[in-house]
């Protein structure tokens, strides 16, 4: 142990000397993190997709039809849900909204008299791109259908009029509840006679439809503000560049002579790799508590759960150090080895939403994220920072890492192990 | 001690070793030579326990150097500069001791010793990238040193430096054996050989040609010394020297050149000029190695 410590402490203290690698560790994550906090918390982009949850509680064919609506738009990946794993849904994250239609929804009642809304949006306030773009995509969609059959004046007024011979027709009714209802069915009458048809249908008669927004806020779930997405990124950001810094030192120590060294000094293989894995890991938890601190003291990151955190990152540093190995065995020179590296983890980055958030990526990229060990990063930090995971929720995405680590030191170690000196 | 049995090695293209054998005594400075490619840097490995012999065995002090405590007592200087640049050369030769178990009251003294032993006391906190090419190589050999170890590789420690560096690192390769080293010592430098070996061996294509002290190897292999004699008087007569004459240049060829110049003083000969070509450890290498180019 001590000499796999004086080992990874001289990594340690080179990897601190070399400061354009000092600055691809800490430096550009930490950047990459302030940027992307920055651009989304402004909140413009719009997401190419969102998935959210549909609650019916009016259970009408109005109500159905409105989810199939909602469905057929280009943007919403609707599924239907009772509302209890709706909002565990959206506690993982797994979704972005929880769409509540309530009961009399399907015939529009509520749309005429205003009384209570009958759409109830639970989401996140902090996620004001995606809350405006739902807004937007649920009064330009879902509306449009119900509107349709409320535009036309003549047709309204028929039925009015309809009712009205009804009701005077009607035997065993009360005089008194008679006049009422009449005169209500001849006002409605008056009313839509008087409607330009044109001017109806721009929908001037129907204002913003009522829709009621939750706010969906952590003590539940949900980022308090892009920083918390951004964040682990950068963090993933720097678990990558230590794992190529790593990589690129045990590169250089065969190149230049010291693994030669190192292979007659008084100390096994296992000293050497296993030194070089622990420098990695000691680089990776330092990497991370120093971004995170930055995130948490200077950009108001909250972490949710401080011991499932560390949990993550030992779990993460673990994969990575298994990265670290891989890498270092994509090349058998300095330069081979440096552009292999960053080529892998910029795909590894790219498809785990270390680049681009996994809210708005597109179904098939998320999907080749599960084969890379970011994605589970970042779902894992954002577990423990934001999304609220128990202790069981986090089994998947840590095991993952840990899984990931396995194989790839594996595979590393067999072709490292293989190729002898120089 | 190391100890070297009809060793044999490949990379998998034909033989880099091939049946090598020898024995390095302590206080004995034992000079493997060669020419590029010969298998110098490959026996080396061997013997470090880095390669694993395809024949043959390696001891040191009857251990073998794959089990990590019998590398303890080996200390190596590699052809390679070996050496982080980042860190300062005590930096490197503490970690390196650190890495043989030296304590660390120990590691202090012994890291002074090593630095000053290669002349760079006031270098010492300096990173490695900041030093010339005659101080890396100086620190190479230190940090060989730091754990005072009884056995010494050392893989043509002495490349590419200058007249100073170079006599420094002699003293102290020959201040090592006066402490009772054993020495393995590599070289393509023919008088460094010379001045340094107690024995040596030529080594080419994996295999040990001939070995022995230098004179001994000169005897065999090294041919005739040359006498020229210039100007040299027209009476004087040349043939039962067994010597040629060259219009205004005589040459004798003789095992043994005093012959030739106790005869010229017999008959007080005049002359003009007077040359002896003793074979030195360059003709025997070339001898026994050839003059064809390597790779
Ligand atoms: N890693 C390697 N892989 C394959 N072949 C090698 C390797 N190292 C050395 N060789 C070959 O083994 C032979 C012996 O090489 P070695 O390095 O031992 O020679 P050397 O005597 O040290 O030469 P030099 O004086 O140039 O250092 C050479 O033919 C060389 O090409
Ligand atoms: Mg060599």
């Amino acid at each position: 142990m001590n000499i796999l410590l004086t080992a990874a402490i001289k990594d340690l203290k080179l990897l601190t000397r070399d400061r354009v690698g000092f600055f691809f560790v800490i430096g550009f994550p930490l950047l990459m993190a302030l940027f992307f906090g920055s651009i989304f918390s402004g909140g413009g982009g719009a997401a190419g997709s969102m998935d959210i949850a549909l609650v019916d509680e009016d259970r009408t064919g109005g109500s159905a039809e409105f989810a199939k609506i909602l469905d057929a738009t280009d943007i919403l990946q609707v599924i239907t849900l009772d509302p209890a794993s709706a909002m565990e849904k959206l506690k993982k994250g797994d979704i972005t909204a929880v769409l509540v239609l309530k009961k009399g929804f399907g015939d529009g009642s509520g749309l005429f008299f205003g009384s209570e809304p009958l759409i109830e949006v639970t989401v996140d306030p902090s996620r004001k791109a995606e809350r405006e773009y739902l807004r937007g995509i649920l009064i330009q969609n879902a509306f449009e259908g119900l509107q349709k059959k409320f535009k036309d004046p003549g047709q309204m007024r028929s039925m009015a009029q309809q009712g009205l011979k009804e009701i005077q027709q009607s035997p065993g009714m009360d005089p008194a509840q008679k006049k009422i209802y009449g005169d209500f069915m001849t006002s409605l009458d008056t009313f839509y006679g008087g409607m330009d048809p044109k001017t109806s249908g721009k929908g001037s008669f129907f204002k913003e439809p009522a829709i009621r927004f939750v706010d969906f806020r952590k003590d539940q779930a949900g980022p308090r503000s892009y920083f918390e997405i951004s964040f682990p990124q950068a963090v993933m950001w720097g678990l990558v560049a230590c794992a190529a810094a790593f990589a690129l030192s045990l590169v250089q120590e065969r190149l230049r002579g010291t693994y030669l060294r190192l292979l007659m000094a008084p100390i096994g293989r296992a000293h050497i790799l296993g030194g070089k894995a622990l420098g990695c890991f000691l680089a990776c938890i330092l990497t991370m508590t120093l971004i995170l601190c930055v995130g948490v003291f200077l950009f108001k990151v909250r972490i949710g759960d401080p011991g499932l955190l560390l949990l993550v990152m030992l779990c993460a540093a673990f994969c990575f150090s298994g990265v670290m190995m891989f890498i270092s065995v994509l090349g058998r020179t300095e330069q081979a080895v440096g552009g292999a590296s960053w080529a892998l983890l910029l795909v590894f980055s790219m498809v785990g939403g270390g680049m681009i958030p996994l809210i708005i990526m597109p179904k098939w990229l998320i999907t080749v994220g599960h084969f890379s060990p970011v994605k589970w990063g970042i779902l894992a930090f954002e577990g423990a920072i934001w999304r609220g995971f128990s202790p069981a929720d986090m089994l998947l995405p840590c095991g993952m890492l840990l899984l990931f680590g396995l194989v790839f030191f594996s595979i590393g170690l067999t072709i490292f192990t293989r190729r002898g000196i120089a | 001690m190391i100890t070297v049995n009809d060793l044999r090695f490949s990379y998998g293209n034909g033989p880099a070793v091939d049946g090598v054998s020898f024995t390095v005594s302590a206080g004995e400075i034992f000079g493997l030579l060669g020419p590029n490619g010969a298998g110098k840097s490959t026996t080396i490995h061997l013997i470090g326990g880095v390669l694993s012999p395809a024949g043959g065995e390696v001891r040191l002090d009857g251990g073998d150097p794959k089990r990590p405590a019998t590398r303890r007592r080996l200390g190596v200087a590699p052809q390679t500069l070996s050496l982080y640049e980042g860190l300062t050369g005590e930096e490197n030769c503490a970690f390196f001791g650190r890495l043989n178990g030296l304590s660390s009251k120990l590691l202090k003294e012994r890291t002074a010793r090593a630095i000053d032993l290669a002349g760079l006391t006031d270098r010492a906190r300096d990173r490695v990238s900041a030093y010339s090419g005659g101080m890396k190589r100086r620190l190479n050999l230190a940090v060989a040193l730091i754990h005072d170890p009884p056995i010494l590789l050392l893989d043509e420690p002495t490349v590419g430096v200058d007249p100073q560096s170079r006599n420094h690192l002699f003293d102290s390769i020959e201040a090592l054996r006066g402490e009772g080293r054993a020495i393995l010592f590599t070289t393509h430098y023919m008088e460094e050989a010379q001045r340094l070996c107690d024995r040596v061996a030529v080594m080419d294509h994996g295999k040990i040609m001939d070995s022995g002290s230098v004179d001994g190897l000169i005897a065999r292999h090294g041919g005739p010394s040359v006498v020229e004699v210039e100007g040299l008087d027209r009476s004087f007569a040349v043939e039962p020297l067994e010597g040629t004459r060259n219009g205004d240049l005589c040459r004798f060829e003789t095992p043994n050149p005093m012959i030739v110049l106790q005869a010229l003083a017999d008959r007080k000969a005049a002359y003009t000029g007077l040359r002896i070509h003793r074979a030195d450890l360059e003709t025997v290498f070339l001898n026994l190695t050839g003059r064809r180019l390597r790779d």
